[in-house]
């Protein structure tokens, strides 16, 4: 039986994320290739995976392979909602979730979920007897037990709660760490519970490739072959320090990790170190007051993302995709730590001058901040009246989106957007909306 | 079999069964006609600011309708249909 599952990191994975939603809402998809996606493949079926297609695959690279399979371009505010749902269940078994679009890794704490449910100490007598849990009349529906005989169980669990609350299918994987948790599931996939025990990293590890280690791109695992090191066994063979020798710093790291050790820890509350947001246009463009708008909007949205850790902005980086798929970026670093959108907006212009010189449509558009620095360490004491009155309207500009959405302001020459666009209560429906956190 | 998927975006009238703490359609009207829900294919609830709306894919014969409940407005929409063939 499991007393202490504090150490136990679980892994959780929505299968084909994208089309698995739309193969749920259309049941005439279901058994179907699905691909969502717009420009390239987002995500496919599994069923579009048996005929050869994958994420980032050209459309129509993809509709000449596969002529039968639909084709969607998306609802991604509805994907952004069965997540939170996942999530929101993958929290009753866990004391910290760190999340992503489509997996989250969480720390198991399966005593406390059991010490804080009020149903429980009510029925604990009963349910000791039954060896299953009531949570009043939602228990049985939701079916979680309370006492589990093992991590398998406990990601079992997850998965059929996930299942029965959300009809979608996740893989699980349960380990010591992030890193073996996330190819436990990988391993699953699709739709099962895989669970590698500590202590047995090294022995699950060493036949897998190179490659598959976290930390391993395409580059390093040539090198590697060309040393004759094909499996992360041969890897972990090599002394740490000859490692090191070879590929510095980053060579200790990758020893350890052969080893199955992994320091990354959970962080969920962790400040980001970037926050972008980019978009496709729904049609290349020249309009120069749609590129600004568009520009003018992802800004606003990234910089009220920061705003809600609590940072400034020390780095700015706009990037921008010609029709011929010519990408060009510039970075622009802030004289001084800034969190309105009007301190940051004349630098964007002037970035978007220097980028937009030829005489192309644009495809892309996107914006980028780093170097954040904490707020309150930041505060101005002696602003002036004009600059605190500015600081205020855009503390109340972000008090009404946080209230009615983000949608319910349009500001600057994000206006231009208006008439172009169609709009919900989250904003402008983007093309290619950036969903990363 | 070809799918095309139109967008309706139009307030409707929906009769719904409120039991258990849940909220399912049983049917809709939509214009003169009166549609009998076969199923609920799936359903989310989207949280914007202080509102929510929830939105459900119904089923009605080999049509699939997106309908939604705005709680800010207090009144059924009717979002998308998707027709076979």
């Amino acid at each position: 039986m499991l007393t202490d599952s504090t150490s136990w990191i679980v892994h959780v994975d929505v299968d084909a994320f994208f089309p698995s939603i739309e193969q749920l809402l259309i049941p005439s998809l279901r058994d179907r290739p699905v691909i969502v996606g717009s420009g390239c493949i987002a995500s496919c079926s599994y069923e579009a995976r048996a005929l050869g297609l994958r994420a980032g695959m050209p459309l129509h690279e993809a509709r000449r392979r596969c002529p039968q399979a639909v084709v969607l371009a998306g609802q991604y505010q509805v994907y952004r909602c069965f997540a939170e749902h996942i999530w929101d269940i993958c929290r009753r078994y866990c004391i910290s979730l760190e999340t992503l679009l489509d997996e989250a890794y969480g720390q198991l704490a399966i005593p406390v979920a059991w010490a804080s449910c009020p149903c429980k100490r009510k029925n604990q007598g009963q349910s000791r007897r039954a060896g299953t849990g009531t949570h009043g009349q939602d228990a049985h529906a939701t079916k979680m037990p309370l006492f589990f005989t093992g991590p398998e169980q406990i990601g079992h669990a997850l998965q059929q709660q996930v299942l029965d609350e959300v009809h979608l299918p996740i893989s699980v994987g349960l380990a010591a760490n992030r890193m073996m948790a996330k190819l436990a599931s990988a391993a699953a996939k699709p739709g099962g519970v895989r669970v590698i025990w500590p202590g047995t990293e090294a022995a699950y590890l060493a036949p897998l490739p190179v490659r598959t280690l976290l930390g391993v791109g395409p580059k390093l695992a040539d090198t590697l072959t060309d040393m004759n090191v094909t499996t992360i066994g041969q890897l972990a063979a090599i002394s740490a320090a000859s490692l090191r020798a070879m590929f510095g710093r980053r060579g200790e790291v990758i020893h350890q990790r052969a080893l199955g050790r992994d320091v990354h820890k959970l962080r969920p509350d962790a400040p980001p170190k970037t926050i972008s947001r980019e978009t496709t246009f729904h049609a290349p463009t020249c309009d120069r007051d749609e590129i600004a708008a568009m520009l003018c909007y992802l800004l606003q949205r990234a910089m009220r993302a920061m705003r809600q850790h609590r940072l400034l902005v020390g780095c700015l980086e706009v990037s921008i995709r010609y029709d011929d798929w010519k990408h060009q970026a510039t970075r622009h670093a802030l004289p001084e730590p800034a969190d309105t959108d009007d301190d940051v907006l004349p630098s964007v212009w002037r970035m978007l001058d220097k980028l937009y010189r030829r005489r192309v449509a644009l495809r892309h558009v996107g914006v980028v901040l780093s170097n954040f620095h904490p707020a309150a360490a930041a505060g101005r004491l002696f602003a002036p009246p004009r600059r605190q009155r500015r600081d205020d309207l855009q503390h109340a500009i972000d008090a009404v989106r946080d209230r009615f959405g983000h949608g319910s302001i349009i500001a600057g020459r994000a206006i231009d957007l208006l008439g172009r666009l169609d709009q919900n209560d989250y904003g402008f429906v983007l093309r290619t909306p950036s969903l990363t956190k | 079999m070809a799918m095309k998927i139109e967008e309706i975006s139009e307030p409707i009238r929906v009769l719904a069964d409120c039991t258990g703490g849940k909220v399912t359609p049983v049917r809709f009207r939509w214009g003169p006609r009166t549609y009998v829900i076969d199923a609920v294919n799936g359903q989310w609830t989207d949280r914007s600011g202080d509102t929510y709306a929830l939105h459900y894919s119904v089923q009605v014969g080999d049509e699939t309708y997106y309908i939604h409940f705005a709680a800010g407005d207090v009144q059924w929409w009717l979002d998308r249909v998707v027709l076979e063939g």
